[in-house]
């Protein structure tokens, strides 16, 4: 196998409220990346470093919790033409750079009710904390 | 992903072949080119598992290529991944293109954010450009930390480099505009030059700088009076600076700098992957997926048991 996989245990503890075809995206998502790594050309989702596109306050968590996101195709996806296809949730995981290791966290919708784009916070993701903190 | 990619030996792997090419001179690869479509696809696999090095080395390519568009847009790329706005990088590929006066602009920031980039190479660097006067500034200020050079050459050569275009009241602005003038040239010749350093010297009161090319000699006188008819029409001759082209056949084996050290300096850097942000990241209770899960439902049947357990 490519890639190990672990689960947080927020995940684990709200896996039981998940439909059966957020259950199969998610086992799908799994899978392919034990087998090929995060290669986006085996995925069907947009893979994504969460603090890409992210605004200041968001890019310096995401970036220091090592958060990234996939488009797990629900409820569908959208076909783009410039890259890999997009949908309204995402599959939060974090993956250390250069690792052959992802740890899934969360999965929510893309924004927030607010507008926001959503990331994954306690107690799905213990943060790591500020330097100088 | 090819289970045989490891990281760090694509890394070395595609260091090597970047290496290879950019030594060898002459013509710059075309991008549809065998051992480049080769080297891109090495930096896909790459991608697939270090996405930020992945792309930096992928705007090495594009650099060695001279397709500009496409190595700024690796480096956007590589800054957004990895959050770091790579300014050495960026002023170094930009150099390797051809476009002194823009690799100008990050100098600040670059040697204020060079990383893990010996300073002995950072002398090589400037020194290549024909920037002497911040070697100088940078071996005074090394100097100062008790630093040592081991390219002993360049520091005896760029304070009297300096002081020369000191003399002629010469600034780096014109010395990058000399020196695009140059690389305009060889852009439309499509060749590179020998990722030596330059030949210098210093002849009675002007800093000679050869680059060297892989051409015959009457090719390369050719492009040496070309260049001494712009540099005239423009008002940049004589001030200091002279800059001509060179044939290899005088000259002893490449002492490989530029291309090879933007491999190099990246291979030096900080370890490809770091263990302890590793474990700082993933703090809190986890559960790994047993191996023997190699299925679908054999991931929904973990978890099934998994959250009742944790509920």
């Amino acid at each position: 196998m490519t890639f190990t996989v672990d689960f947080g245990r927020q995940f684990a503890v709200e896996w039981n409220n998940y439909q059966q075809d957020q259950k199969d995206k998610v086992a799908s998502f799994v899978i392919t990346v034990q087998v090929h790594g995060l290669d986006q050309t085996k995925l069907p989702g947009k893979l994504s470093a969460s603090w890409i596109n992210a605004n200041a306050t968001d890019h310096a968590y995401a970036l220091r919790n090592d958060l990234w996101h996939y488009h797990i195709g629900l409820p569908t996806y959208r076909v783009n033409m410039y890259g890999p296809a997009t949908s309204d949730w995402l599959l939060h995981f974090q993956h250390v750079s250069g690792s052959t290791h992802i740890s899934i966290v969360d999965m929510y919708t893309h924004y927030t009710s607010k507008g926001g784009f959503y990331l994954p916070k306690p107690p799905h993701v213990v943060p790591v904390p500020v330097k100088g903190n | 992903m090819n289970p045989a990619a490891q990281p760090k030996q694509l890394v070395d792997q595609i260091g090597e072949q970047l290496k290879t090419i950019a030594l060898r001179g002459g013509e710059r690869p075309a991008a549809g080119s065998w051992e480049i479509r080769k080297l891109l696809a090495d930096t896909d696999r790459l991608q697939s598992v270090d996405a930020s090095m992945g792309s930096l080395l992928k705007a090495k390519v594009f650099a060695l290529v001279g397709d500009r568009p496409s190595t700024l847009y690796w480096l956007d790329n590589a800054t957004a991944l990895s959050g770091n706005q790579l300014p050495y990088h960026r002023m170094l590929a930009l150099l390797l293109l051809g476009y002194p006066e823009e690799a100008n602009d990050f100098y600040d920031e670059a040697i204020e954010d060079r990383g893990a980039i010996p300073v002995d190479m950072v002398l090589l660097h400037l020194c290549a450009a024909g920037w002497f006067q911040r070697a100088s500034e940078l071996i005074e200020a090394a100097t100062i930390k008790k630093l040592v050079f081991k390219a002993t050459k360049w520091v005896h050569f760029a304070p009297r480099a300096a002081a020369v275009f000191g003399d002629h009241g010469l600034k780096i602005d014109d010395v990058n505009r000399i020196q695009a003038e140059m690389h305009e040239i060889l852009r439309e010749e499509n060749s590179l030059w020998l990722f030596d350093a330059p030949r210098v010297s210093i002849e009675e009161s002007f800093v000679s700088m050869r680059y060297v090319v892989d051409f015959d000699a009457d090719k390369v006188a050719a492009m040496t009076a070309l260049l001494t008819d712009r540099l005239s029409q423009r008002g940049l001759d004589g001030r200091g600076l002279h800059i001509a082209f060179e044939t290899a056949a005088s000259e002893s084996a490449p002492s490989a700098l530029i291309a090879s050290d933007m491999v190099n300096d990246y291979q030096s850097s900080a370890p490809i992957f770091d263990r302890e942000r590793m474990d700082r990241a993933l703090a809190g209770p986890r559960f790994m997926l047993p191996q023997s899960a190699t299925t679908a439902r054999d991931v929904c049947a973990y978890l099934d048991s998994l959250a009742s357990k944790v509920q």
